[in-house]
């Protein structure tokens, strides 16, 4: 009997430290492997703090601080096409299966074929070991050799187990916010934006995701009988179920609103969306909570270079003012000593104050200096006065209802005019009233010259009027409408990878885009890149609401 | 009988076609190589400092030039490519041994050493000239590399002059060109080098000779 007895306590005291040590990496806890094998995945530094060391293409040395393993395969792991070069998944679920390029469908039923002939894109599946090894030597474990721009990483055994660990639960389960037959996407509004503009993005919204469910019978009898891309395509459809979060209240509480609405239903993404203010509540939300953001309708997004998930058409009335500073400079470069210098003015308490940091930090960056705030209280015309006898260059971010002050002095000002700088999100048509159209004042335009986005924009008027949607604000319509057809092409690439960072990988990875944003002359984004449209017009006012010596698009 | 065999025959050619071309050489070198002339459109660039720069007076003086067109967040081409310079700046040495016919004289070997790598970006929104000084940081680029930005219709006229054209910069090629200074031609390689075969083709632009 005591033998029995001594047994289980072997056994229970063996079971209790293999749970203690399960996960353990040299030391290392499962949570610190994940951090230590993200940095190193994405960022190329080792656990020491050392930059990675490998070697691509035979003799070509390079480390950490050159590229990481995210910058070819990307941040989920899923990989990347690029010109002739193919970067393969390296997630977790697609490394430890079998691989194949190929669709399941398309492969012949037939006997097994010979190694010889198999395709280089075909392998079994990947153990820790056989990983270690591709890594380090670059062969697969079907024996295949991978292409040498693929870096043969110089790791020590430890290093190696944690990176071999963090792909194997790299993207393993799909993201919240799909099942088998619903993707659910959220949109965000709050109070006290324009009930009109509000409007008509909540109607485009629901007509694309009307759009995307008719098409659903057709496409679930394909993937389930179809002859081909049954797998790949097909069985990668998805119904739409668009749910709102309306925001009420001030704006410190829209955080617990959020939790509350995200706890409720969980979604793959926010789609547009439309606050009063800064987006900076629900931008903060989505890093928190790893969501993707798709291009909500703002001119003050939250200007960063390391955020990830909510991505901006542009960064707003901050890119209006950028680009006339940098013209600015680029014109007329270093103002003369004596009067010359610049000043911003703005409203007190406005949020144009993102206007201002736009000049500030474009100033800094190219001259290293500042560019002072006056702040605007009220309707003093002395103020104005003043401003144009002591500065060369005046840049007013001014909304519509401020301007009047300003107009009536420029109406009696006789003396010589600074160089004056207006944005047209911030001053709209006020900016087109015969004070400004003279020699001297400027305007940051974001949008496509008219001539051209009418010519544009036409396709989707058409598509509005075909699903009876009437709107005085068709820029709003054509991002909306912009977004839904984004959507399209990017699910149909993600394939049946639904995660949600893979979701943001192929957005980075689009082809630029001319057309189909009617709004904007050119959209683009990259790895990392989170506003799509970087440039602007600077032109010169003219009577009728017309644009006058417009400037090339202004991105330097 | 006659188209029984005649099946047969193509079937067995498709099948060592289709092997053949499944097995890569991966390891070998397997750049293409051209000689080219082509005329550089005379427009100013901004290089990582933001000084405008001729692009014609850059790229067709007299000191030699090694052109690549890359941009700054690109995944997967522009990092090997970048990586080739950054080495070629720590490895090429103008030493006189070698195969025979690559053996640089002092004269060669002093215009050499004077050699230039200009690197122009295909995505001129993004990569403004701060977004390059911060790349060339990470590759550790020396004096003699310059990093090339502009307008996008400028950047697409010094594209379409080296016939390198893309409507998107996802959608470029790996190309290297090689210019020995003067009046010389130009050397195209498409496809991915080593370091070694980068210094082999510079030095054979610098010679005249063909490198392999």
């Amino acid at each position: 009997m005591s033998w029995i007895r001594l047994s289980l306590i072997f056994l229970l005291l063996c079971l209790y430290h293999s749970v203690g040590m399960c996960g353990m990496v040299c030391g290392h806890a499962p949570e610190e492997i994940e951090r230590l094998g993200e940095r190193m995945y994405r960022e190329g530094i080792l656990p020491d703090g050392s930059p990675m060391k490998a070697v691509i293409q035979g003799d070509i040395e390079v480390d950490g601080t050159m590229f990481s393993c995210a910058s070819c395969h990307l941040r989920s792991g899923l990989g990347t096409l690029e010109g002739t070069v193919v970067s393969r998944p390296v997630n977790g679920a697609k490394l430890y299966r079998p691989y194949s390029l190929a669709s399941p469908e398309v492969k012949p039923k037939w006997r097994r074929v010979p190694g010889w002939m198999q395709w280089t894109t075909e392998r079994p599946a990947y153990d820790d070991d056989s990983l270690a090894m591709a890594i380090w030597t670059g062969i697969d474990p079907a024996g295949h050799r991978l292409n040498p721009v693929m870096p043969r990483y110089n790791l020590d055994d430890c290093d190696m187990e944690i990176l071999v660990q963090y792909l194997k639960h790299l993207n393993v389960d799909y993201s919240p916010g799909v099942n088998a037959t619903t993707m659910i996407l959220a949109t965000v509004f709050s109070d006290g934006v324009d009930k009109e503009k509000l409007d008509t993005m909540l109607k485009v919204l629901e007509a694309i995701v009307h759009d995307r469910n008719t098409q659903g019978r057709q496409q679930e009898a394909r993937a389930k009988g179809g002859p081909f891309f049954r797998q790949r395509r097909y069985s990668a459809y998805r119904r739409f179920r668009l749910v709102k979060w309306h925001l009420t209240g001030p704006r410190e509480k829209w955080e617990q609103q959020l939790e509350r609405y995200y706890a409720q239903d969980k979604p793959f993404a926010l789609v547009a969306g439309m606050v009063k203010g800064t987006w900076e509540p629900v931008h903060r939300f989505c890093e928190k909570n790893r969501l993707p953001a798709i291009l909500p309708i703002t001119d003050l997004p939250v200007i960063s270079k390391r955020d990830w998930y909510t991505l901006y058409f542009s960064k707003g009335i901050y890119q209006e003012a950028a680009a006339a500073a940098r013209w600015e400079i680029r014109k007329h470069g270093q103002p003369e000593h004596g009067k010359g210098r610049e000043v911003q003015v703005v409203f007190k308490g406005s949020s144009a104050i993102a206007a201002a940091k736009g000049v500030d930090d474009t100033y800094q960056l190219l001259l290293h200096r500042e560019v002072p705030v006056l702040y605007l209280e009220q309707g003093d015309q002395s103020f104005w006065r003043h401003v144009f006898e002591s500065y060369d260059v005046v840049f007013v971010w001014l909304e519509q209802q401020d301007m009047e002050t300003l107009a009536k002095v420029m109406e009696t000002w006789h003396g010589p005019l600074p160089r004056l700088y207006l944005s047209y999100t911030l001053s709209g048509d006020a900016a087109f009233d015969s004070p400004f159209t003279r020699e001297g004042v400027r305007i940051a335009y974001p949008y496509r010259l008219p001539a051209k986005e009418r010519i544009y924009i036409a396709p989707v008027v058409n598509w509005l009027k075909v699903r009876k949607i009437s709107t005085s604000y068709p820029r709003v319509a054509a991002k909306v409408y912009y977004i839904g057809w984004l959507l399209t092409g990017v699910l149909r690439m993600m394939s049946t990878d639904f995660y949600r960072d893979y979701l943001l990988d192929v957005i980075d990875m689009m082809n630029d885009e001319v057309y189909a944003l009617a709004v904007y002359p050119r959209m683009s984004f990259g790895p990392g890149q989170r506003y799509g449209v970087k440039g602007c017009y600077v032109c010169r006012p003219a009577p009728g609401g017309k644009l006058a010596d417009c400037s090339q698009w202004v991105i330097h | 009988m006659k188209r029984l065999v005649r099946f047969a025959r193509w079937s067995f050619l498709l099948a060592v076609a289709v092997a053949l071309s499944n097995h890569p050489s991966y390891g070998a070198s397997s750049y293409k190589r051209q000689v080219a002339q082509y005329r550089v459109p005379q427009l100013k660039l901004v290089n990582q400092k933001g000084e405008e720069v001729e692009i014609n007076g850059l790229l067709e003086g007299p000191r030699p030039v090694i052109l690549q067109f890359v941009y700054c967040t690109c995944t997967t081409i522009c990092p090997v490519l970048s990586a080739v310079f950054s080495n070629f700046q720590r490895k090429f040495a103008c030493e006189k041994t070698g195969p025979h016919d690559l053996a640089l004289d002092e004269r060669e070997c002093e215009l050499a050493k004077r050699y230039r790598l200009v690197s122009v970006t295909i995505d001129p929104e993004h990569d403004r000239p701060e977004v390059l000084a911060a790349y060339l940081a990470r590759y550790r680029a020396g004096p003699h590399w310059e990093f090339l930005t502009g307008s996008r219709r400028s950047v697409d006229a010094v594209m379409r002059a080296f016939d390198a054209y893309v409507p998107d910069k996802m959608s470029h090629y790996p190309l290297t060109f090689i210019h020995a200074g003067g009046k010389a031609p130009w050397i195209r390689l498409f496809g991915f080098m080593s370091t070694a075969d980068l210094v082999r083709e510079y030095k054979a632009a610098i010679k005249g000779v063909k490198a392999k």
